[in-house]
């Protein structure tokens, strides 16, 4: 029986870079969460199990406030649907809620933090380095503001 | 054909499309922009909102040389297909992103010799220039072996 492992991003730039891994897939029962757009709607034509959360950032506060709580409850109903074993994501916001309430549960929290980020730690970053299993950082000097990840160098 | 990429996050970047629209006026060439959530108008640019990814595949493909802004993911594919690039980085102070984080990538890559950067005060015409005769860096991939490491790492648990 294959691994229940979800793979989740935010839409662009992140899942852009969740998607660097998706050879790797079909090894598991996969599941792909993402938030849904324009350029994500096509998602479910080129793999399996994908579902989707709400489009926000934090750059409109006021309707991120109920898109956020939507999307925590989501994320239960989520996690209740596809029961992982392995969360693998890249962030950001987007998996937050998630890897929390996996993690009361024992799964596993990989969190890869992103490409974009050279010198700065991502919030998503800042929130989920305590929780998680397997923190990765792509640039060494990453390693200073997260001691306890492991440099893997680029994605790509 | 100049592909311009403007990227796909709810900020505007209309100061690359004004730039490049003064560029053109008597240029006439083809410039096909990807403006996503950047509302601007312009006889002198083709402009798009979204591609689909086969769409966009097939642009990068054709183009001679791609304008981004310092997104990794743009920037990423341009490499990987070989073309001049010139990054230009969104800049926080005009709301272009949340953070400069472009500004760090540009740099970085820009060392590295990936690309050409094109900041605030640069002409891109002396750039487009420059484009004609850059040879990027060659790029080499290490998604193999990040791959093989998760895969070890996730049957560990």
């Amino acid at each position: 029986m294959k691994k229940k492992v979800m793979f989740i991003a935010s839409t662009g730039g992140h899942l852009n870079e969740l998607l660097m891994l998706k050879k790797i897939f079909t090894n598991y029962d996969y599941s792909l969460i993402t938030e849904y757009d324009k350029t994500t709607k096509n998602l479910t034509n080129h793999f399996r199990n994908v579902d989707y959360l709400v489009y926000g950032t934090k750059d409109h506060l006021f309707s991120y406030i109920f898109k956020f709580s939507y999307n925590i409850l989501k994320s239960f109903l989520l996690f209740l649907k596809y029961r992982p074993k392995v969360i693998v994501t890249t962030g950001t916001h987007t998996a937050v809620p998630i890897c929390y309430i996996a993690k009361i549960f024992g799964t596993k929290i990989v969190y890869i933090e992103t490409f974009a980020n050279i010198k700065t730690k991502t919030l998503a970053g800042k929130i989920i380095y305590p929780i998680a299993d397997l923190f990765i950082v792509q640039w060494e000097e990453m390693l200073k503001e997260y001691p306890k990840a492991k440099f893997w160098g680029w994605i790509y | 054909m100049i592909l311009v990429l403007c990227g796909t996050q709810d900020k505007e970047f209309k100061r690359l499309l004004i730039n490049l629209e003064k560029y053109n006026q008597n240029k006439k060439e083809k410039i096909i922009v990807q403006a996503g959530h950047t509302k601007y108008r312009s006889k002198y640019l083709e402009i798009y909102d979204f591609f689909d990814k086969n769409k966009l595949d097939n642009l990068y493909n054709q183009a001679n040389v791609i304008i981004t802004h310092g997104g990794v993911g743009s920037i990423m594919q341009a490499i990987k297909n070989n073309k001049p690039t010139i990054a230009c980085p969104r800049l926080k102070k005009y709301q272009e992103h949340t953070n400069d984080h472009q500004l760090q990538i540009v740099n970085e890559f820009s060392k590295r010799g990936f690309i050409i950067p094109y900041y605030e005060d640069d002409d891109i015409e002396k750039l487009l220039q420059k484009a004609k005769t850059f040879k990027s860096k060659k790029f080499i991939s290490n998604n193999e072996e990040f791959r093989k490491k998760l895969i070890m790492e996730i049957d560990k648990f």
